[in-house]
């Protein structure tokens, strides 16, 4: 395996980030609208949960296919950026959001020394939900929620990760496998 | 004064900071001079309005989950809601400041020239970001292909992505054919057009906002 980007590489990585811009900022309101459903049955924590893994979908995707080290964080931040210019619900924070998720997902490539990518998928969808976990315990003052809640929380997080960031994204690199349209050489 | 690397640290920092306090007083003060900003900066009325418009929906529901169904005192509900709200406000319009008349292009030669970046990521990225209407298109052939064959495409199939995929393949090997056939080489050094500097005054400033942002983190009561 090379580990120079070529330009096709980057442009590939680029396309990615694009598509998965647009579909990030497609899920601004799909996100509000699961909210307010959620909110009706007082279960609107657990909306952040559900949905997270779709915006982790970039980084991860990233890695799998183009299997560079960084792929992961730089597609994250692009999606992240993408959404922004696109005018995403969130500002300039899904520029901070794609930061932590991209390190998040990115680490768990890096846990295997970037040898195993089938295992660092399924570490990173670990690894991912770990570190935006750590961050949301900070930043959305998960950190007073009671012990029960958060265990509860942290578990929804890690299956929408892991359905999104995981099983997805193996299906779609299955499906890419198949049709040979990657080679690497 | 800040150019466009410059710009996006202190948004970056801006936003770290908001989101790791809980201070409406810092969340109003930094929404109303990014405001002003854009009204100063003669932004039309139309696209603040799209602005606020986005920010409605999210600052509302924001604060609406927190101050109903938050876990303390209905006064700490109250402020902890305003905070998620306001926060979400700071977010929408630091980022427009951000965006205000800043190209991608403007932002990626910056960061090409001011950190280092490579050229292949610099032109590899923006010569991407020219497909993105064609992603649509794309996006619509590809679920009409689907309904000519009975099969309704829906947003969490892999197939739509692997489709769409298959595009950015081939628009990527096209892409990189067609630069490299103009000229462009991987790792040669080259000169710039436009040259933009990070500028001293930039960073002075940079630095005194954030000590205001201290300040009145420091005096704020609520």
């Amino acid at each position: 395996m090379k580990q120079k980007w070529t330009l096709q590489n980057v442009i590939l990585l680029a396309l990615i980030g694009v598509i998965f811009s647009v579909i990030y900022w497609i899920m601004d309101p799909v996100y509000q609208i699961v909210n307010s459903g959620l909110a009706v049955i007082g279960l609107q924590a657990f909306t952040n949960e559900i949905t997270l893994g779709v915006w982790m979908m970039a980084g991860p995707l990233a890695s799998y296919i183009l299997k560079k080290i960084g792929a992961g964080f730089i597609g994250e931040m692009l999606g992240a950026a993408g959404e922004m210019f696109l005018g995403g619900s969130y500002g300039v924070g899904t520029l901070l959001s794609g930061f932590i998720q991209g390190i998040g997902s990115e680490l768990g490539f890096a846990l295997t020394g970037y040898k195993n990518w089938f295992a660092g998928l399924w570490l990173s969808t670990l690894t991912g939900t770990v570190v935006s976990f750590g961050w949301d315990l900070f930043k959305s003052g998960y950190i007073h929620y009671k012990l029960g809640l958060l265990v509860a929380l942290f578990i929804v997080r890690y299956l929408s990760i892991f359905f999104f960031s995981g099983v997805l994204v193996h299906l779609i690199a299955k499906l890419l496998d198949r049709s040979k349209l990657l080679s690497h050489e | 004064m800040m150019n466009a690397t410059q710009r996006m640290i202190l948004a970056l920092a801006i936003s770290l900071e908001i989101s790791l306090t809980k201070s409406v007083t810092l969340n109003v003060v930094l929404f109303s001079v990014a405001f002003l900003l854009l009204l100063i900066r003669r932004q039309p009325l139309k696209k603040i309005g799209l602005y606020v418009a986005i920010a409605i929906i999210p600052v509302l529901g924001s604060f609406w989950s927190f101050y109903l169904y938050g876990q303390g005192t209905a006064a700490e509900n109250l402020h902890f809601g305003l905070v998620m709200g306001s926060r979400v406000l700071v977010f929408i319009f630091i980022g427009a400041w951000l965006t205000m008349g800043m190209t991608p292009y403007v932002l990626l030669a910056s960061l090409r020239q001011n950190l280092k970046m490579s050229a292949t990521f610099t032109y590899g990225i923006l010569g991407a970001l020219n497909f993105m209407p064609r992603f649509k298109q794309a996006f619509s052939s590809i679920q009409a292909a689907g309904m000519m064959r009975g099969e309704v495409l829906r947003w969490w199939q892999p197939t739509l992505y692997f489709k769409a995929l298959v595009h950015a393949i081939k628009w990527s090997k096209n892409l990189a054919m067609a630069m490299t056939s103009h000229g462009f080489q991987e790792g040669a050094s080259r000169s710039a057009y436009r040259d933009y500097p990070m500028a001293k005054s930039g960073w002075v400033l940079i630095v005194l906002i954030l000590i205001a942002l201290q300040v009145i983190l420091f005096f704020s009561r609520y």
